[in-house]
């Protein structure tokens, strides 16, 4: 047996194990609940009830082990779906290239599936040796998924190995097609473990098949769909797609700069390029998940919902608009750097500086906050803690403007780049771009008017409503200039791009669009669990414990760092290991 | 320089900005602790009741937060148990109650039994309240928090009390 | 000279940001113009930096200066300067000097009502009742004054000072400062309800947004009647020459 598989093995023993060893603990809730035939009310605790370990703060070790457990989980579900696509585009387009990066992420994921396990059995160890009575509850309302959940994950094992290790046997006729099932039902039970642990973390945020004392109605399906449940699911999807394009661009970006050759820096330079379009690509529909959970959030509980937006998490909207900012910032000038990699890219450098204007001012626009910090002797200046300036630009219409047109720029740049190459040849050339300028001025005037009119011109009511018409028409003038372009470019003069032609520069931004993702789904997870308060199970089951009280952003955001930082290193020792493995391969 | 260096020095750098970012630039809030389970004890003055009431307007029942002129999303409070009385002469108004006192009770524990024009639930013409009953359970006040709160309203508009406490009485009963 | 492009473009920005400040008297906060500056220099950094050459270009200068060797005299001049504009600045106080930024709102909002002596008073309509002898007996109004001014240095001078400029004895080792009566900023713009409703209640009585933990100003209401907080308010204002706002 070869050493590397005996080492994958052993790691899986080691997580089926810590299963084993847990799950009987699970059902012991499950079990004296039906044994009784009668589910009991939520327990009221003290905080004698929380067991204390010396030198271990509870909820900092429970914190630490569940964000990392979610990052990994997000890598490793994320990973399987780029490789089947990448698998399948291969298949139809008959390119080795796309079938070899396939299979190089697999290997890393392999590694990372393992440290998923490990990191989930750490949650878990930490949750029933501190959170015992919380646990019991949980698992006398969600018995019967936990086992669902276990089957599930030896499922997904199985198929995993076994799309792995058949990469090779089953890479011709008919056999691949039944290898991309495998790789099919390995997303599929990936995607459904994610839903079911989604059910549990959304049902201690909006209880559902509970009564007001916590009595369980015996129905498990009214529990599982409580208020949060689809929108979670759904932005957690799409948020692991962008998450796992990232760190595909990331690794990508590493190996470019280490690149030996030529040929070695195109194919990383192309790997990068693709990774990070896909992760930008499923970022800009993730706002709209993103209000979808906000809104049910307020339908659920509008002191929830205050709680989140106004008040103490106010600035921690601040905060994530500052990051989206430099994620766009950053996103564009990858593009930028990647015009020169088209024969024309020359020409479109020019218009870089107006591009980079626009989308810098509408970020600027993005986080400015509506209350300001202000010296005292700008405060007797101004009179106020308002300015007469920009205290219209800190609310909601004007960043709804400014979004919408960072939006539209963005994907300017992106219009820009892919012209890098191509020369429209079909006769209404002229007529078509004309076309396009028309569609964006109109769309900039619609977006503009809308906001500020229904804005700042009427009532509250509109004020929100108005966003849904500036979206539409973003994502119109996107959809209509796509297939201008497409129609445009049929049979265009084509020049083959010339990939790894970018500075090495322009690989950082690929670096900070993955750290910058990292450290935002931590802070995003850290203000999405902490707007419970000081409940387990938001109005059902009270945090009596010490550690009950919500800590500020100051806290969280350190807190997050050093998580991130961990979990940066043990991603890169991920990566070196598997660089190790296959220098060991080619030795053979 | 080797590239892991520069990479891990440039992932250090951008961890380091937000970090600083979060941490000096926007302003340090703290958060409110937790309220208070259980009322410390039976009030036995009036005073303590407004004291209460007080407490629990402003924590365990989180009134302020909805109720306050920022947030704009639910009627002031100040003068509420002074105009009470004209509310329940309105033609509007399908409550029960007969007096200002009861009209607060009922706002507390039933709020749709008469929403203030103008603060009903979005598309409901004003026959839905927003708010949660205060009994329910995000909230969960029980007797004595909500006499305290309607204390602690008719003290802030300058009404007399009429909320009567136990202690209070057995004591004149005393006499 | 792209180096020189670049601080002049980041300088062209920086002005404009300031404009409002200089023209206008309504400067834009510092906090958010380091924030706004932090990102435009970064932008027109990476606009910059987006073809080799021009990169190249951008840091040439800083280049030549550190490695050309004709250029050893510059070199040794920076190196000189850079070191001591540094030592200056930190002997300066540089950036501590100013007063550090705070949320706190120094006149919020008042309650409409407030209770003391056993009543309620409603802010609204609340006026001092000495204020009509003014006209009518100008002499029993300057008894009336000279009684709040006693009122006021047996209780008020240690922090708002002997010229009611806010310099008491005490007022050094405040924060926030006790603030002045004198000028146009802060009893000539508010009612006398609002001044009777902050001796009433002082700091402890400040809505949150005041900053009601960290004043200084204790609450009067157990200390004085409610007649002597009148009588020296009419004497606050008659000191300073302010006429109480009355609209």
């Amino acid at each position: 047996m070869k050493p590397r598989f005996k080492s994958i093995l052993s790691l899986t023993a080691l997580a089926a194990l810590q299963l084993l060893f847990v799950l009987p603990y699970f059902f012991s809730g499950a079990l004296a609940a039906e044994a009784t035939g009668a589910f009991g009310p939520a327990p009221v605790l003290a905080a004698g009830d929380y067991p204390k370990v010396t030198g271990v703060n509870p909820r900092m070790f429970v914190w630490m082990a569940a964000q990392m457990h979610l990052w990994f989980a997000a890598f490793v579900l994320a990973v399987p779906i780029f490789v089947l696509l990448l698998e399948v585009v291969g298949v139809i387009r008959k390119e080795k290239r796309y079938d070899k990066v396939a299979y190089e992420f697999l290997r890393v994921s392999l590694t990372a599936y393992s440290i998923t396990a490990i990191t989930g059995g750490l949650l878990l160890v930490g949750l029933i040796v501190f959170y015992p009575d919380l646990m019991k509850y949980l698992s006398s309302i969600f018995g019967s998924t936990m086992l669902l959940y276990a089957l599930f994950f030896f499922v997904e094992s199985a198929a995993l190995y076994l799309y792995y290790y058949g990469w090779k046997p089953m890479s011709s006729g008919g056999l691949k097609w039944a290898h991309i099932g495998v790789g099919l039902l390995l997303n599929a039970s990936g995607t459904t473990l994610m839903f079911i642990a989604n059910a549990w973390v959304t049902f201690m945020m909006t209880p559902a098949g509970v009564d007001m004392a916590g009595v369980f109605d015996g129905n498990i399906w009214h529990a599982v769909r409580n208020h949060l449940w689809g929108p979670m699911n759904l932005h957690r999807f799409i948020a692991n797609i962008a998450y796992g394009g990232s760190i595909v661009a990331a690794y990508a970006a590493y190996r470019f700069l280490g690149a030996s050759g030529d040929k070695e820096k195109a194919h990383y330079d192309w790997m990068g390029y693709t990774a990070n379009l896909v992760a930008i690509g499923a970022l800009l529909p993730l706002p709209f998940a993103g209000y979808w959970l906000t809104a049910e959030i307020y339908a659920y509980s509008q002191q929830m919902g205050i709680t989140l937006m106004g008040g103490l998490f106010a600035w921690l909207f601040i905060i994530q608009a500052v990051l989206i900012g430099a994620l766009f910032l950053a996103a564009n000038y990858y593009l930028w750097c990647g015009f020169k990699r088209g024969v024309n890219g020359e020409r479109y450098l020019k218009y870089v500086r107006y591009l980079a204007f626009v989308i810098a001012a509408t970020f600027l626009v993005w986080f400015t906050p509506h209350t300001l910090i202000l010296t005292p002797e700008e405060a007797s200046s101004l009179g106020g803690q308002y300015h007469p300036l920009l205290g219209p630009l800190g609310l909601m219409p004007a960043k709804n403007i400014a979004v919408n047109i960072m939006l539209l720029f963005t994907f300017l740049s992106f219009l820009l780049y892919r012209r890098s190459h191509r020369t429209p040849t079909v006769k209404w050339a002229r007529a078509g771009n004309a076309m396009e300028a028309a569609l964006f001025t109109a769309a900039i005037a619609n977006i503009i008017f809308l906001g500020v009119y229904y804005g700042y011109f009427t009532n509250s009511v509109y004020k929100v409503a108005s966003s849904v018409p500036q979206v539409a028409t973003t994502l119109f003038v996107i959809a209509a200039c796509l297939v201008i372009e497409y129609l445009m470019h049929r049979n265009s003069e084509t020049a083959e791009l010339k990939w790894g032609r970018v500075p090495d520069r322009s690989q950082y931004a690929l670096f900070l669009i993955a750290v910058s993702f990292t450290w935002l789904m931590g802070l995003m997870g850290f203000v999405r669990s902490a707007i419970r308060q000081h409940w387990h199970v938001y109005s059902v089951m009270r945090d009596n414990s010490p550690d009950a009280f919500t800590p500020s952003i100051a806290y969280a955001a350190k807190t997050v760092s050093v998580g991130t930082i961990i979990f940066m290193a043990i991603v890169a020792f991920i990566f070196w290991l598997s660089h190790m493995g296959r220098e060991g391969e080619a030795d053979e | 320089m080797n590239n892991f260096i520069k990479v891990a020095l440039f992932s250090l750098f951008i961890i380091g900005v937000y970090t600083l970012y979060s941490v000096k630039i926007i302003p340090p809030i703290t958060p409110e602790e937790p309220p208070k389970e259980e009322a410390s004890g039976q009030p036995a003055t009036v005073e303590e009741l407004v004291a209460l009431g007080e407490q629990v307007y402003n924590g365990k029942g989180a009134c302020a937060l909805c109720h306050s002129p920022v947030a704009g999303r639910a009627p002031l409070l100040e003068n509420a148990a002074l105009i009470a009385e004209d509310r329940i002469k309105e033609r509007g108004y399908k409550g029960k109650a007969a007096n200002a006192e009861e009209y607060l009770f009922e706002s507390l524990v039933d709020p749709s039994a008469y929403v203030v024009p103008g603060f009903g639930a979005a598309g409901t013409k004003d026959t839905v309240s927003p708010m949660p009953a205060v009994v329910e359970s995000a909230i969960g006040l029980n007797r004595t928090e909500i006499d305290a709160v309607i204390a602690y309203l008719q003290q802030l508009a300058g009404v007399e009390v009429t909320i009567e406490v136990e202690g209070l009485k057995t004591e004149e009963a005393a006499r | 000279m792209r180096l020189l492009k670049f601080a002049l473009t980041s300088l062209f920005f920086y002005l404009l940001l300031k404009a409002p400040g200089f023209f206008w008297d309504k400067p834009i906060p510092s906090s958010l113009v380091s924030m706004y500056m932090f990102f435009i220099v970064i932008t027109v950094l990476l606009v910059m930096t987006i073809t080799d050459e021009g990169a190249r270009g951008l840091f040439a200068p800083i280049r030549a200066l550190v490695e050309d060797p004709s250029k050893k005299l510059v070199r040794n001049a920076v190196f000189v300067i850079l070191p001591l504009a540094a030592v200056f600045l930190a002997y300066d106080g540089g950036g501590l000097k100013a007063t550090p930024s705070e949320l706190r709102a120094t006149h919020p909002a008042p309650p409409p009502l407030t209770r003391g002596y056993g009543k309620t008073f409603d802010l609204a309509t609340l006026e001092n009742p000495f204020r009509k002898i003014e006209k009518e007996d100008p002499e029993a109004f300057k008894s009336l004054v000279k009684e709040g001014g006693e009122v006021y240095f047996k209780n008020c001078f240690f922090c708002h000072g002997d010229k009611l400029d806010g310099r008491g004895h005490y007022a050094h080792a405040l924060d926030p400062k006790p603030l002045p009566f004198t000028g146009g900023d802060t009893i000539a713009q508010l009612q006398e309800s609002y001044v009777f409703w902050r001796i009433l209640k002082g700091g402890p009585g400040l809505p949150r947004e005041g900053g009601s933990s960290i004043s200084a100003m204790p609450a009067w209401e157990k200390e004085l009647t409610e007649e002597e907080i009148w009588k020296v308010i009419l004497f606050l204002y008659d000191y300073t020459g302010n006429t109480p706002r009355s609209w």
